[in-house]
């Protein structure tokens, strides 16, 4: 195993120098060519003051550069903090705040908003220095007292070939990557280089992956999805090949690229899987090139599963689950027959082999098959906690409710599960209010403060519907002043990400209450499913 | 183009949207303003509203983009039909 993940790429660049690496759209860069523009932008933050362990952000939208920026920012011994760069900026700036990256990578599209994330930054005193990766030379000054900060393309190119020396162990910081939280400011989860080098081994080595593969990456960069397409490809010597965010709109354009880029391996959340299936993008002689079609990140609906299984009875299909905070998976099942029984669900298996995984019952026992109770990660690739929020880490890394006597740390995840008679677990909801929408996890509690943070909301609620395809976030709001729910949805759009604002919001004059004085949820969402029922 | 089916699809995806702002000539796919969440309940309204079917093919950026894109495909399924 390597102590540092960016070992991968180097040695995957000193046997196959000349092969593509990375390609998105029209673009392809060789393990040559990355291997250069990484080891310049690490010498580059180096002499910008670097720190072990400081973090670097990268706010780009998927492309080259990104993965530029991972190997760049790993070289020179720091830890990558990708930004959504479709969030608001309100929100990159909490994150920002409380990582303090010393570096902020951009490019030309995103430097714009960059400016604006560190111009009004709540710190006082912390001034980010700004690298825009494809500005030829920053001669014009960006911001005109604000000069010295910025670095551009040719401050990249004069700095030297020579190797990075790093001085990391594999304990330090691989990477920060930012989850909702319920309390309305997003919890930053640190991964170490160990943790990632456990799942990558475990990966490549259950699935077979080898440098002729070619792998997608769909999951956008701050998705921990992303850690696996990237270093299951490093690993290996293989191909990654960015899928375009547009594509997600257009199936069958989706459909017809993995197709002209021959694609083997495939991973995402099952939503796009299903929306592929439901707009009849794929068919049994479409995508012949895949062997591997990997669903995680949400709950695998079992009657598409059947019939894309029934499509394609020569590929491989795997349900995986694993959140962040365990590297990418902690469990998975290989799905070997065709579900007879479309009402059940998927299991999400059993441990990856270098996990334990566990669920207790109330009394802190194993549960029993049949049962229900709460899943707990044990291993190498658990995280070692939240940066900076030591209150949070406390709660969810807690000590080995099992063997107590050993003192080390489990993963408590808040998910239910159920154990089968086979030893399988199956998914069964969250202790909490974190829900999996499109892919993405989110705390309501995140909405709900961002609802109530609008001056003329009385009062809010935030509920989930979940249903197999057409799950939704919905809202009822009462009012201090006059304001229509295009003004609502607007001002939301200036605090959280689009898949976050309710897609139904209803301004109400009261909100109903339960006996215990709180709002009734379960009374609201039976009137609002009745009346949609009725309108159908 | 007939002008009530442009019409009544608008009112469709005012609906979707739950927003009284829709400008005829707005881009809805290109810009993001429909995400596949929407595409997915719009094709649901449209082929229930006007008993069509709207195949893979049919889904592209050309017929999809503006409210009298949809209208002009909308009437050609329902001519084929």
């Amino acid at each position: 195993m390597v102590k540092l993940i960016q070992e991968y790429f180097l040695l995957s660049a000193q046997k196959f120098p000349e092969k593509i690496a990375v390609s998105f759209l029209d673009q392809n860069i060789t393990y040559q060519e990355l291997d250069v523009w990484s080891t310049k932008l690490a010498h580059l933050l180096r002499s910008l003051g670097l720190q072990r362990n400081d973090r670097v952000a990268f706010n780009l939208h998927k492309s080259i550069r990104s993965v530029v920026s991972i190997l760049g920012i790993l070289k020179a011994d720091a830890g990558y903090v990708p930004l959504d760069a479709r969030s608001p900026v309100a929100r990159l700036r909490q994150i920002v705040d409380d990582c303090k990256p010393a570096v902020i990578i951009c490019d030309q599209q995103t430097l714009a908003e960059t400016t604006q994330l560190i111009e009004q930054t709540t710190t006082t005193q912390y001034q980010p220095k700004i690298i825009v990766l494809d500005k030829a030379g920053i001669s014009e000054p960006l911001a005109p007292d604000q000069k010295q900060h910025y670095y551009g393309e040719d401050d990249i190119s004069r700095q030297p070939l020579n190797p990075m020396q790093s001085a990391n162990s594999s304990n330090d910081l691989a990477y920060i990557f930012y989850t909702s939280g319920s309390t309305g400011k997003p919890k930053g989860v640190m991964i170490t280089h160990a943790n990632v080098a456990h799942f990558t081994e475990w990966a490549v080595s259950r699935f077979g992956i080898t440098a002729e593969d070619r792998l997608s990456n769909h999951a956008p960069m701050h998705f921990d999805l992303s850690t696996f397409d990237i270093y299951c490809t490093f690993k290996t010597g293989a191909t990654l090949f960015i899928i375009p965010y547009e594509l997600n709109l257009f199936p069958e354009k989706l459909v017809r690229y993995i197709e002209e880029k021959d694609l083997t391996i495939w991973l995402s959340v099952p939503s796009i899987l299903v929306y592929m299936l439901r707009m009849n993008a794929l068919h049994r002689e479409r995508i012949p090139s895949l062997r591997m079609i990997f669903s995680t990140g949400e709950v695998l609906p079992t009657p598409y599963l059947r019939e894309l299984m029934e499509m394609f009875p020569s590929k491989k299909f795997v349900n995986m689950f694993g959140p962040t905070e365990t590297t990418v998976e902690c469990t998975y099942h290989i799905i070997e027959n065709i579900p007879e029984d479309i009402s059940k669900n998927i299991p999400i298996g059993k441990g990856c082999d270098h996990l334990e995984v566990f669920a207790l019952d109330e009394q802190q026992q194993r549960i029993k098959t049949g049962e229900i109770g709460e899943f707990y990660v044990r291993g190498p690739s658990v995280s070692p906690g939240y940066w900076n929020n030591p209150e949070k880490t406390k709660e969810a890394f807690v000590q080995n409710p099992l063997f107590p006597q050993l003192g080390d740390k489990v993963y408590k995840t808040g998910d239910l599960v159920e154990l089968t008679a086979d030893g399988n677990y199956i998914f069964r909801g969250r202790k909490d209010n974190q829900i999996k929408f499109m892919g993405y996890r989110i705390e309501l509690g995140e909405i709900q403060a961002a609802v109530y943070s609008l001056s003329y909301i009385q009062e809010a609620t935030v509920i989930f519907i979940e249903d197999q395809d057409k799950s939704e976030i919905i809202s009822f709001v009462t009012l201090r002043q006059e304001a229509s729910i295009d003004t609502i949805k607007k001002d939301l759009g200036n605090l959280i990400p689009k898949y976050m604002i309710p897609r139904t919001l209803r301004i109400v004059a009261d909100l109903p209450r339960t006996s215990t004085g709180k709002i009734d949820n379960v009374s609201l969402k039976q009137a609002y499913l009745e009346e949609k029922k009725a309108s159908n | 183009m007939d002008s009530t089916t442009a019409a009544e699809i608008e009112q469709i995806i005012k609906e979707l949207k739950q927003t009284q702002q829709l400008l005829p000539e707005q881009k809805l796919v290109s810009t993001g303003f429909l995400d596949s969440f929407d595409v997915i309940n719009l094709i649901d309204r449209l082929e229930k509203r006007f008993q069509i079917t709207i195949g893979g093919e049919d889904f592209n950026l050309t017929n999809f983009d503006d409210v009298q894109a949809i209208t002009l495909l909308v009437q050609k399924l329902q001519e084929i039909k």
